[in-house]
C-alpha cells in the first residue's frame, strides 16, 4: 500500500497470513454463503492461513476435501455456479496441471457460454514461490499459466495489506479469482487498515516506493528484495510498483511511472520466457515507447525447474542483488 | 576506445560536408580536444575536435570530399588497438556511399537522409549488448536478460550497413532529437552501452547555441501578464505601420515656460488640436464587428512607467481643458500612478495615446497601439540641430515624433498628414 493510500486510515501491523485469514474471516461473517474447502482445511491448510476458522464456523463452513484437485476445484465450480461462493484452497499452486481442465475451461468459460446466464464466484487459492527448499513439485511460480487464459481473473500479492484487500474482492468477484500466495512471505509484516469495509479492488496497481529515475515493477516476495534494493542504490531514484493484480493489469500506473522514469525492470518469480515480464514490458512498449531511455531488465527464475540442493536454489532464485545489478543494466 | 571520426551534421538542414583540412597526418598522435579536421557544409564550417587521446589510424576522406552527415571520415585509436571491427563497419558504409561517383547526386543525399530515419539502426544494441561483460554462463544463475538469449540475435550488425554505423540511441532520445532538430550521429552516448539518452540531446541541443544557465525564472503574472495578453494581441492583430517626423519644438519650450507647465503638457494640447482636425485618429475600430467608432471627447491615454510594468491612465476629455487644466490633470493622475492608488476605471475609455521614451533618451521606436485604439504617438527626446536660417545657421531644439497607427484603418498618407497639423500646431501654440 502506498503512502497515500494509508495516510487517512487507522492501520495495525499484521502478517500477510494474519491479514489473508482476517479478510476470508470477515467474508465469512458478513456473507454465510462463503465456504472454504481444500485439503487439511479444517486445520489450517499447509500454511494454517485458515486455522481456527474451522472452530469458528464449523463443518458447513470450512472442509476438508480428499488429495483431489480436479475434485476440489471441479466441486468449486459447480457450488459456484449454483450461486455460493467457494474459497478453494488448492495448495502448492504447481498441482493446477491437475485441475487444468476444471479452470480453463469450466471456470473461466462457464459465464461466456452461457451467455452471461451463470455466474462463477469462485476464488482458487494457489501457493507458490521458491525459497524453502521444496523440490521442483513444490516451489514452482505459475502464476502466467494462470494469468494467460481469458475468463479468469488472477492476483499474487506483495504485502499484507494487499493480500487482505484482494482477498476480500476475490470472494466478492462475481468472476473466478486465483489467487496466488507465495509462500516465503506469510511472515511479512506490515500495515493493514483496520476498517472492516477497506478493500483493494481488482485491477489496481499501487506505487510502494516513489522515484523518478527507474520503474521496478515488482511482485510478491520480489517486491520486498526490489525495495531492498532500490534503498541500497542511493545514487538512483527508484520508483518501485506492486501491480497486485496479473490480470486485469493496470497498465496506466506501470506506463505513468515509466512516462516518468524513462527506465523498466520488471522483477517477478515466475520463468522468464513467455510470461509476466513478457506481458509488462509489452504493454509498456504499446504505451510508452518514446519514454524509454534505456533497455528494458527483466528478473526472473531462469528456464529451469527449481532445484531441491538449497544451493542451486539459491542460484536461480532471484534476489536483492539480482534487482540491483539490473537497476544498474539500465543507467 | 577506438572510435571513427564523422562526418557532423551541422543543422537540420545539412546534406552534405566537405572535407577542407585535415590537422594531422595519418599515424600522428592526437590528444583529446585536438582539431583533427575541419569540414565545411552549405552553411558553415567547423572544427572536428579529437574525443579522446589516440593515434589518427584511418583516414578516408580527403581533402574537398564530400560525404553526408554520418559518413566516416577517419578512426582514432590507440597505436597497436586492433581496428577490423571498426574498419569491417565503416568499409561496407564507404562503399554504399563511394558506389555514386558524384556525392552531390541525388542518390548521396537521398542515402544521407534515408540513413537519418532508417530504424534499422536499432537493431544494433541486440547484436553487441554482451559488452556489458556479464558472460553468457551467468544466464545460469539468477534469470535476468543480460546473458544468452541477447546473443541469440546474432547475424551481421544490421546498422553497419548505413553511414551511422552502430548508431545506438534511445527511443526517447531519439524523440526528442527530433523535436530539437538536433541530429544523432553528432552525439557521443552516455547511456547502457555508450547509447545516446535523451539528456545527452538535451545537452546537444543547449550546447549547439550557445551555453545558457538558468539564473531566475519568473512568473509572468499580474499586471506583466496583461500587458503580454492585449500588446501580443494587438501587435498579432493590428497591421502597425510607424512614421516618424523631426519637428522644431522652440516654441514648444516657449509656451511651456510661460505658463509655468512641462513639454509633455504642450504637446498634449497640441495632440488634442491635430486630433480635432483628424478626427480618424481619435477613435477605435471593432475589426469583428467592421465598425472605426470616432468619438468627441479626446481621451487621451499617457504611458507611465512604474514597478511591475506600464500602465495607460487616461486624461479625460484634454480637448476641453486649458494649457493649465491639462498640467493639473496629468500632474494629479501621475502622482496616483506613482502611489499606486488608480483604478480600473483609469485605464479605460480611451480614444488615443501618447507614449513618451524620450524622457529616457530614445531617438525613435515604433510605439504599440493600445487596443481598442487606432493610433499611438511616441515622443523622443529633445536635440539640438542646426537650422538654415535666411543668412545663418541656428541650432534648434527638435523632438522626433514617432506616429504608429493601424492600418486596416488609415493609410501613411493620413498620418504624414496628421503629423504635419502636428507641427503647425506646436509651431503656432504661442499665438493661442
Amino acid at each position: 500500500m502506498s503512502a497515500e493510500e494509508l495516510a487517512d486510515r487507522q492501520t495495525e501491523t499484521r502478517t500477510v497470513r494474519d491479514a489473508l485469514r482476517d479478510g476470508i474471516r470477515e467474508e465469512m461473517l458478513a456473507d454465510d454463503r462463503v465456504f472454504v474447502m481444500g485439503q487439511d482445511e479444517e486445520d489450517g491448510g499447509s500454511f494454517e492461513v485458515t486455522a481456527g476458522l474451522h472452530d469458528e464456523f464449523g463443518f458447513d463452513r470450512v472442509r476438508n476435501t480428499p488429495i483431489s484437485e480436479a475434485a476440489q476445484v471441479g466441486a468449486g465450480v459447480g457450488a459456484a455456479a449454483t450461486g455460493i461462493r467457494p474459497l478453494v484452497n488448492l495448495s502448492f499452486s504447481d498441482f493446477i496441471g491437475v485441475c487444468f481442465d476444471q479452470v480453463m475451461n469450466q471456470a473461466g468459460k462457464l459465464r461466456y457460454m452461457f451467455g452471461g446466464a451463470s455466474n462463477v464466484p469462485l476464488t482458487i487459492r494457489a501457493i507458490e514461490g521458491a525459497g524453502l527448499n521444496a523440490a521442483a513439485q513444490h516451489s514452482g511460480t505459475v502464476h502466467s499459466l494462470v494469468a494467460h487464459l481469458p475468463g479468469i481473473k488472477a492476483v499474487a500479492p506483495g504485502t499484507p495489506a494487499a493480500a487482505k484487500g484482494l482477498m476480500k474482492s476475490a470472494i466478492r468477484s462475481e468472476d473466478p479469482v486465483v489467487f496466488f500466495e507465495n509462500k516465503t512471505i506469510y511472515e511479512r509484516r506490515g500495515p493493514v487498515p483496520t476498517d472492516e469495509a477497506f478493500t483493494v479492488p481488482l485491477g489496481e496497481a499501487t506505487v510502494e516506493r516513489a522515484g523518478d529515475d527507474v520503474t521496478i515493477v515488482a511482485t510478491q516476495r520480489l517486491l520486498g528484495e526490489a525495495i531492498a534494493a532500490a534503498s541500497d542504490v542511493d545514487d538512483v531514484s527508484v520508483e518501485v510498483l506492486d501491480p497486485r493484480s496479473l490480470y486485469p493489469l493496470d497498465t496506466e500506473a506501470i506506463a505513468d511511472s515509466v512516462k516518468k522514469t524513462g527506465r523498466l525492470v520488471v522483477a517477478d518469480e515466475s520463468p522468464l520466457s513467455y510470461g509476466f515480464h513478457a506481458e509488462i514490458v509489452t504493454r509498456v512498449l504499446e504505451d510508452a515507447f518514446w519514454s524509454l531511455d534505456a533497455p528494458v531488465q527483466r528478473v526472473g527464475v531462469p528456464d529451469t525447474p527449481i532445484p531441491f540442493a538449497p544451493s542451486q536454489e539459491d542460484e536461480v532464485v532471484p534476489d536483492a542483488d539480482d534487482v540491483r545489478r539490473a537497476i544498474r543494466r539500465t543507467i | 576506445m577506438a572510435y571513427v571520426v564523422r562526418m557532423p551534421k551541422l543543422g537540420v538542414e545539412m546534406e552534405i560536408g566537405k572535407v577542407i583540412a585535415w590537422h594531422v597526418d595519418v599515424a600522428d598522435a592526437v590528444s583529446e580536444g585536438d582539431v583533427v579536421a575541419e569540414i565545411e557544409s552549405e552553411k558553415s564550417v567547423a572544427e572536428i575536435e579529437a574525443r579522446e587521446d589516440g593515434v589518427l589510424r584511418r583516414v578516408y576522406l580527403d581533402v574537398d570530399q564530400k560525404a553526408p552527415p554520418g559518413a566516416p571520415m577517419g578512426i582514432v585509436a590507440g597505436a597497436d588497438e586492433d581496428l577490423s571491427e571498426l574498419e569491417a563497419t565503416v568499409e561496407s558504409a564507404v562503399s554504399d556511399v563511394s558506389a555514386d561517383d558524384d556525392p552531390d547526386s541525388d542518390d548521396a543525399t537521398d542515402a544521407a537522409a534515408d540513413a537519418l530515419t532508417d530504424d534499422s539502426a536499432e537493431a544494433a544494441p541486440v547484436t553487441d549488448v554482451d559488452e556489458s561483460g556479464e558472460p553468457a554462463a551467468q544466464s545460469a544463475g539468477a534469470g535476468t536478460t543480460d546473458g544468452a538469449a541477447d546473443g541469440s540475435a546474432g547475424g551481421e550488425p544490421v546498422a553497419a550497413t548505413t553511414p551511422e554505423g552502430t548508431l545506438k540511441a534511445t527511443p526517447k532520445a531519439k524523440h526528442r532529437a527530433a523535436k530539437l532538430g538536433v541530429d544523432l550521429a553528432t552525439i557521443e552516448g552516455t547511456g547502457v552501452h555508450d547509447s545516446v539518452t535523451a539528456s545527452d540531446v538535451e545537452r546537444a541541443a543547449s550546447a549547439g547555441s550557445g551555453k545558457r544557465t538558468v539564473e531566475e525564472t519568473r512568473d509572468i503574472s499580474g499586471r506583466r501578464r496583461t500587458i503580454a495578453e492585449r500588446l501580443g494581441r494587438s501587435y498579432r492583430e493590428a497591421v502597425h505601420v510607424t512614421v516618424d517626423r523631426e519637428i522644431e519644438v522652440e516654441t514648444v519650450f516657449a509656451a511651456a515656460a510661460a505658463a509655468d507647465v512641462s513639454i509633455t503638457d504642450v504637446i498634449l494640447e497640441g495632440v488634442s488640436e491635430t486630433l480635432s482636425a483628424h478626427p480618424a485618429f481619435n477613435a477605435t475600430f471593432d475589426a469583428d464587428a467592421e465598425t472605426h467608432t470616432l468619438y468627441e471627447e479626446h481621451n487621451v491615454g499617457v504611458a507611465v512607467d512604474v514597478d511591475g510594468g506600464v500602465v495607460t491612465p487616461v486624461l479625460p476629455d484634454i480637448g476641453s481643458m486649458d494649457l493649465a487644466g491639462i498640467a493639473s490633470a496629468r500632474e494629479a493622475m501621475r502622482t496616483r500612478v506613482l502611489n499606486g492608488e488608480f483604478t480600473p476605471g483609469d485605464l479605460s475609455g480611451g480614444t488615443f495615446t501618447v507614449s513618451n521614451l524620450g524622457v529616457f533618451g530614445s531617438d525613435a521606436f515604433t510605439p504599440i497601439i493600445n487596443p481598442p485604439e487606432v493610433a499611438i504617438l511616441g515622443v523622443n527626446r529633445v536635440t539640438e540641430c542646426p537650422v538654415r536660417t535666411d543668412r545663418d545657421i541656428e541650432f534648434r531644439r527638435h523632438v522626433t515624433f514617432s506616429l504608429t497607427f493601424d492600418h486596416r484603418v488609415l493609410d501613411g498618407a493620413d498620418a504624414a498628414r496628421f503629423l504635419t497639423t502636428l507641427e503647425d500646431r506646436l509651431d503656432g501654440i504661442l499665438e493661442e
